[in-house]
């Protein structure tokens, strides 16, 4: 630990006798190697929470970084907390026991500053019980000054409005150095005396980047559209994503923690670059994290044998949204030689492109035993245009081809349906392009097997697509079915992300603040690992839609006028509307790719600042 | 190549943690410390690590024993570079060679002492475990995931002790298994005597 002192950890009996009930009970236990456990008196006590379950949110590299960032200032302690199973919940809720933090033990509700991290729309309610089960009160208004003050931040932040009564501030862009300033402020505010938790939170929203939802008053028509958005006088009238500027001088942490148990993604991490050189116009991440922010390969070879020395991690990830378009990708991979070499160390390159490239860069730094993962997402070069996807494809065929060759054993395809301007042959485009890698993999010789993951598409706010219907249930339904048919009669392996749940994330992901009662009823139904598709039910988030009045289709299957007021108009990132709009016009205008792999401003993020 | 043989103590934070976990955490401290250590062939290579007889989620130790293969002949103060890179909840008491051809441990433990605390619902008196270790046989019905047998307690109970907040056992231990925890409880829990549990410690294993 990154305490002087060694196994201190102390489990009362009662928490034992809790565990020896419960499922997998290293998720709740805490003492990593390299967790820290401080236990100074009059520290700022802040908790990191993520609303799923340990093993996922301990693969979570953003988090990782904070918590280090506030543990490396000696007056501030950070600690972790994760969801319960729902054994756990079960227990707690039996025993009355709280939710508590993993270094200390400390119920939620004791602490000073909690911190959300959210991934991923469906993990809404999880929030809310995770809430309930620290003693913490589920809404801002509720509060009082004793109580914590609950905050968020991650790619949902991108609309934070379905969830504004929750949430007391929401962090728009990266968290590194707003989260310290966060802390300062909730800690003079914590040593002043008589001042109330209104004042605070006006003195938050004047932090650059953090939204404060209570500040806005939000009025809609009678068609259900936003009329207007109401500030508070003293608050601000935006929200700019706070960007750390330079990746290379910025914290990255090279003593994580190594979790106990076995997580999703269990291996050390770098991370080449941030934001995506990439235009696609679906992908919420590649807009919100522009511009492009690298790492030169001298520092990660440093981090990389760092992290693998002071953790004996046996793989290593290198990570970004793209990272066969890192530039010296050759050079790193290179200089990682003597970690593989001597210390057995493998190397995981989680994005990969589908092109001969990527199955290259691949083959020398994984070997040739790995599932390949290609996301053509559509059936057609017009349609792969459309939505920005550069990628042609014969390049596509190539890259099975030589995957093939290398004799690599698995490619798994990922495809999207409902896609803007998509037609009924692109359904058919779907299956001939898998049929032609089948073709092309069989001809040079390799015994490749396919699988198909077919998902429908969510339009996501701060993309070029926000404006954009989602394709009804109905239509989903009958194209995945009919694509999951004819893939089982080719023998390829069909999955993907059941319609429901799409159906759920689209009425998430562009809510407005009264889905947030919605999401409410959904937690008091019982929703709560609801991203996992064995523990959703779609049937509880319709009672819950209806309880709340609402009409999920005036969320999803609107085409919303470019005037419209959206309920993440308040909060902008690099690319402005005016720009997403301009991209969006393009998807319904541009010709076939003369080049599929512009590297232009455009993509780096330079172009769309407004 | 040269094997040597651990002694180490678990301690809380590797207690609930499973039998595989476990064996990536010493492996990962043996890779942390630096050794020239033995690794597996084939496309994951993994360090040459055999660990003792499973220790159960939720269980202490103080006498646990794995073996580990090392490239190199000696190693100055193994037991102190393997503590000094070790995880929390993971000490290593003592090193020491053995030949290349000693049998597994799984193979030659034999026996295991276990304390487990917790709290009596009634608390039994000292006739009862007498009762249990002198009774001819000691029936229990087991189900598991894999499916149901019935078997046979009372050969494997070597030595039952129990105390207000305590059970104190020496089980037999095969290369096939033993007897769970969760069993000794059962047998007390049949005769009306509720322990729950709140910690359990493997306080010795011994070896051939």
């Amino acid at each position: 630990m990154n305490s002087t002192k060694r196994s201190s950890l102390v489990l009362s009996p009662t928490w034992r006798e809790t565990l020896y009930q419960a499922e997998r009970p290293a998720r709740y236990v805490g003492g990593e190697r390299n967790a820290y456990r401080k236990e100074e008196a009059g520290l700022l006590r802040v908790a990191l929470a993520y609303p799923d379950l340990y093993e996922i949110g301990m693969s979570n590299l953003g988090l990782s970084i904070l918590y280090h960032i506030i543990n490396a200032e000696p007056d501030l302690s950070c600690e972790r907390v994760y969801a319960p199973a729902p054994d756990l919940e079960a227990l707690l809720r039996r025993n009355g026991g709280s939710l508590c933090t993993l270094e200390s033990g400390r119920p939620l509700g004791e602490l000073d500053i909690l911190g959300f991290s959210l991934q991923y729309e469906m993990t809404y309610p999880q929030v809310l019980n995770m809430l309930d089960l620290g003693g913490i009160p589920l809404r801002t208004t509720q509060r009082g000054p004793t109580d914590p003050v609950v905050i968020a931040g991650g790619p949902c932040a991108a609309n934070p409005e379905p969830m504004a009564h929750f949430f007391d501030a929401i962090l728009v862009g990266d968290g590194e150095e707003a989260l310290l300033e966060i802390c300062r402020l909730v800690q003079s505010w914590k040593r002043e005396e008589g001042r109330t938790r209104d004042e605070l939170l006006l003195a938050l929203s004047r932090i650059p980047g953090l939204y404060v939802p209570s500040l806005y008053c939000f009025h809609f028509s009678p068609d259900g559209t936003i009329e207007a958005i109401e500030p508070h006088p003293h608050a601000p009238t935006g929200v700019v994503s706070r960007r750390v500027r330079d990746l290379e001088t910025s914290f990255f942490p090279t003593r994580p923690i190594v979790p106990t148990l076995e997580t999703v993604h269990d291996r050390a991490q770098v991370e080449l670059f941030r934001g995506c050189l990439r235009g696609c116009r679906f992908c919420q991440a590649g807009f919100i994290y522009r511009p492009r922010r690298m790492r030169s390969a001298g520092l990660l070879k440093r981090q990389a044998e760092e992290i693998i020395a002071t953790t004996g991690w046996e793989e290593l990830g290198l990570v970004s949204l793209s990272s066969c378009d890192y530039p010296h990708l050759e050079e790193l991979l290179q200089s990682l030689g003597p970690l593989r070499a001597e210390q057995r160390v493998n190397i995981s390159l989680p994005s990969l492109r589908a092109d001969s490239f990527s199955v290259e860069v691949a083959r020398l730094a994984q070997g040739h035993q790995i599932t390949l993962t290609f996301a053509p997402e559509a059936g057609s070069d017009r349609l792969r245009q459309a939505i920005g996807k550069q990628l042609l494809e014969e390049e596509i065929l190539t890259a099975a081809e030589q995957a093939a060759r290398c004799r690599f054993p698995r490619i798994k395809l990922y495809f999207m349906i409902g896609l803007p301007t998509e037609r009924e042959e692109d359904m058919d485009g779907i299956l001939a392009l898998v049929e032609k890698l089948r073709r092309r993999a069989k001809s040079a010789g390799g015994g490749v097997k396919f699988s198909a993951a077919v998902s429908a598409f969510v339009p996501k706010p701060q993309t070029p697509f926000q404006w954009e219907p989602m394709e009804r249930l109905e239509g989903i339904r009958a194209k995945r079915s009919f694509l999951r048919d004819r893939f089982r009669r080719m023998g390829v392996e069909a999955g993907g992300q059941q319609e429901e749940l799409s159906i759920l994330e689209g009425v998430l992901a562009r809510g407005d603040r009264r889905v947030g009662e919605a999401v409410f009823f959904a937690w008091q139904e019982g929703a709560r690992l609801d991203g996992w598709s064995d523990h959703f039910s779609f049937a509880r988030w319709q009672s819950a839609l209806a309880r709340s009045g609402l009409e999920p289709s005036f969320y999803l299957h609107r085409t919303r006028p470019q005037e419209e007021i959206l309920p993440w108009s308040l909060v902008r990132f690099a690319a402005g509307p005016a720009y997403l709009w301009r991209e969006r016009e393009r998807a319904y205008s541009d010709p076939l790719p003369s080049n599929p792999c512009p590297q232009t401003s455009i993509l780096n993020g330079s172009e769309g600042k407004e | 190549m040269t094997r040597w043989r651990l002694l180490y103590r678990v301690g809380w934070e590797l207690a609930f943690a499973s039998h595989l976990d476990r064996w990536r955490a010493i492996s990962r401290s043996a890779r942390r410390a630096a050794l020239p250590l033995a690794y597996s062939q084939g496309f994951h290579q993994r360090p040459r690590l055999a660990m003792g007889p499973p220790l159960p989620v939720g269980a202490c130790g103080e006498e646990e024993l794995a073996d580990l293969f090392l490239e190199e002949g000696t190693v100055r103060d193994l037991c102190g570079a393997l503590n000094a890179s070790a995880c929390p909840g993971l000490e290593v008491r003592q090193v020491w060679p053995i030949p290349q051809e000693e049998r597994s441990l799984t193979a030659c433990t034999y026996r295991a002492g276990w304390r487990m605390d917790g709290w009596w619902e009634v608390v039994p008196s000292s006739q009862v475990a007498q009762a249990l270790l002198a009774a001819p046989s000691l029936p229990l019905h087991r189900v598991t995931p894999k499916g149901e047998k019935d078997l046979d307690l009372k050969p494997y109970l070597l030595a039952l002790q129990t105390e207000m907040e305590s059970i104190e056992v020496e089980l037999l231990v095969t290369p096939s298994g033993g007897v769970r925890w969760e069993e000794i409880c059962r047998i007390f829990q049949e005769r009306g005597y509720r322990f729950h549990l709140w910690g359990l410690c493997r306080t010795s294993l011994r070896h051939a």
